[in-house]
């Protein structure tokens, strides 16, 4: 298990769903989604985006989150399968986790491409947020007239700073 | 604009009035509207919470989606004989989906109201007769034209291609005044510069006398004797939106307009409306597709508004093209890869374009109850809107490549992007529309006004076959798909029900 996977900070007022170990498929996923090869994810952004993920998922329809459930067991038991490796996806190294979410991503059977992407989508929706991962994306903040936006997507609020 | 919040009362609330508004968005709001200006004593109740701008205007597209989207956004169309799954995004909050559409206003083509009047057999849906309940919608709403230097590098660079290929684009219509140009609207403005239900319609319904009700969810209509005699329901809980204390309305008449995948529900909850069986049928969703496209230089698609040019030139092909954008994350979520080559796209969204095409469906879908409070919808993608997807795929590739585009990303799961038009055929001759990434933000039709209960669930003033005092207003009435956005048809359709509800209840 990845040494940062158990590491969970509950910060207040988050609502949750997943429980423990289902959360740490869904950082051990992201972990792999995020990981450029050269700098490690910061973890305390990780799990702030882990809980962050949870108490969205707890805002979306029955089907959707029987749908999350559903992927994130079988994203656990498809190292096996999809890469040879009998382990669970949260025992692989990184490598070996986005080798795994790569073929899930490309699997020929529609049912599991969908349910990685599920997964793939929640776990953008929510690290994009972060100020720091979206300027990474080159986003400026600035609108087309220039002006500041209320809502200054590229503002640290207290305690998201990592 | 003063709201009850459901959330903070205690106890069993029973409220009188004369008209019960069931909703608040582009319907339930122009019709509340409308009553109270006619002197009604009009209550509106909606399920979901009031956010005024102040709050919404602050905060994060995800957090908007949380608290101002139907389950968060996660309502989908499960994709039937091989169709699409179709993402449906639906607002639950104080002004609906008016809060988070993109703006985007178009009167119904001329041929779909010769359609209507064909169908309906009254001319009082034809084009000139519902002109001035058009010029009436817009002059509320500050329905403008999107300036061209509001295009961002994204929109202008698809243009130049399709200006290529002969089918040039042209300006949109938006209800905007003072927008900035950051691409955010579909999560609430952050300006207030999107002129949704929220800012106009209610605001003047609640200066007229309307009382507005959050967080006031609706179960069922009670039916004595051919009428509607009370409306029953729960209030909500905040934050975790759970069922609270009971409340009934009494009122002389109701008005449902709790949106195309939910007003059948709560119909068919009440026992109201079955003998036609045609209720939660006929949906059309207007299915909706993104294309991706890298190039070269920078075009920083979020500079500029959100949604800024369309092409009708491929109508006659169902196939309408209009300029989109998304937030940052929504776009690193289309993006192909995993792990390094995922964070290499990411940070070349700069380089990426966007644009979309909808389609003028055919009624192929379906909502039904369940044992939950949401329905489950269906949707099976008609032969001719599959070849037309196809088309659309071909067309909007053709137009990014011809732009200067490096590749293109399309809209399918697991799909690697391509890089010239060469490879696109392979893709298309394999297409499995399962694997389509569908969006759909116009659903319509599912309580179609109609000439008669057995193919219809109301008539065409929006009253519901077999109850006096029971309408309908909301896209759930509209009779057939409109092929372009249906904030503007809507609120005209409200508005025109409104008048006729007017003069029936006086009569």
């Amino acid at each position: 298990m990845p040494a940062d996977a158990t590491a969970l900070v509950a910060p207040p007022k988050r609502t949750r769903l997943l429980s423990d170990g289902r959360l740490r498929i869904l950082r051990a996923a992201i972990e792999a989604f995020v990981h450029d090869g050269e700098s490690t994810p910061p973890p305390a952004r990780l799990d702030r985006v882990t809980l962050d993920a949870d108490d969205y998922l707890a805002s979306t329809t029955g089907t959707s989150r029987i749908a999350v459930w559903f992927a994130l067991t079988v994203l656990q038991l498809s190292p096996l399968l999809a890469i040879g490796r009998p382990r669970l996806f949260t025992g692989c190294t990184i490598q070996d986790r986005q080798r795994c979410l790569e073929r899930l991503e490309r699997s020929r059977f529609v049912a599991i491409a969908l349910l990685a992407a599920a997964i793939k989508a929640v776990s953008a929706f929510i690290w994009f947020e972060h100020p720091r991962s979206l300027a990474s994306t080159g986003y400026d903040g600035l609108c087309r007239t220039g002006g500041e936006r209320p809502d200054a997507p590229l503002a640290e609020r207290p305690g998201e700073d990592a | 604009m003063h709201v009850v919040h459901g959330s903070r009362l205690r106890g069993p609330q029973t409220v009188r009035a004369e008209v019960c508004v069931i909703g608040s968005g582009s319907g339930g709001a122009v019709i509340a509207r409308e009553l109270a200006e006619e002197g009604f004593d009009v209550i509106v109740l909606e399920e979901g919470p009031y956010h005024p701008l102040e709050e919404y205007s602050r905060w994060r597209p995800m957090e908007t989606f949380r608290r101002m989207a139907r389950a968060g956004g996660s309502t989908i169309a499960v994709g039937a004989k091989g169709s699409p799954t179709v993402n449906v995004l639906a607002g639950s909050c104080v002004g609906g989906g008016s809060v988070l559409t993109g703006g985007v206003c178009f009167r119904v083509p001329d041929a779909v109201h010769d359609e209507w009047v064909e169908l309906l057999g009254t001319d009082s849906l034809s084009t000139r007769a519902m002109q001035p309940l058009y010029h009436r919608v817009e002059e509320m709403v500050h329905v403008e034209e999107v300036p061209v230097d509001m295009r961002p590098a994204s929109t202008v660079r698809f243009a130049e291609g399709a200006e290529k290929l002969g089918w040039p684009l042209k300006p949109l219509r938006r209800n905007t005044k003072g927008c900035c140009g950051c691409s955010r609207c579909n999560f609430g403005c952050p300006h207030g510069a999107k002129m949704s239900v929220d800012l106009t319609y209610l605001p003047r319904a609640c200066e007229r006398g309307a009382r507005v009700y959050a967080d006031h969810r609706v179960d069922r209509l009670r039916v004595e004797g051919g009428r509607i005699t009370a409306v029953e329901g729960r209030l909500v809980t905040d934050p975790d939106r759970r069922s609270g204390d009971r409340f009934v309305v009494h009122a002389d008449h109701v008005i449902v307009a709790a949106g195309t995948m939910h007003t059948p529900v709560l119909l068919g909850r009440s026992r109201i409306g079955r003998r036609s069986r045609q209720m939660g049928r006929n949906l059309t969703l207007h299915p909706a597709f993104r294309a991706m496209a890298t190039f070269d230089e920078p075009v920083d698609v979020w500079k500029g508004a959100l949604q800024s040019a369309y092409s009708d030139a491929f109508e006659h092909e169902k196939l309408m093209f209009v300029s989109a954008s998304a937030p940052m994350n929504m776009l690193a979520a289309g993006l192909p890869g995993v792990g390094p080559e995922w964070m290499d796209r990411t940070r070349a969204i700069p380089h990426l374009a966007t644009f979309g095409f909808m389609l003028h469906d055919d009624p192929s879908g379906r909502v039904r109850r369940t044992l939950g409070r949401e329905p489950f919808v269906s949707y099976a993608m008609s032969e001719s809107d599959r070849t037309a997807t196809r088309r659309g795929l071909e067309l909007i590739s053709e137009a990014f490549f011809a732009g200067g585009a490096r590749e293109v990303l399309l809209p399918i799961f697991g799909a690697s992007p391509i890089r010239s038009m060469d490879e696109l055929g392979p893709v298309l001759d394999d297409l499995d529309f399962r694997r389509i990434e569908c969006f759909s933000f116009h659903p319509l039709g599912t309580c179609r006004m109609g000439t008669d209960a057995s193919h219809s669930v109301c008539d065409h003033t929006g009253r519901v076959w077999g109850l006096d005092n029971l309408w309908l207003a909301d896209g759930s009435v509209v009779p057939t798909s409109v092929g372009v956005n249906t904030q503007i048809p809507i609120m005209t359709m409200a508005t025109r029900i409104a008048f006729a509800f007017a003069e029936a209840a006086r009569a």
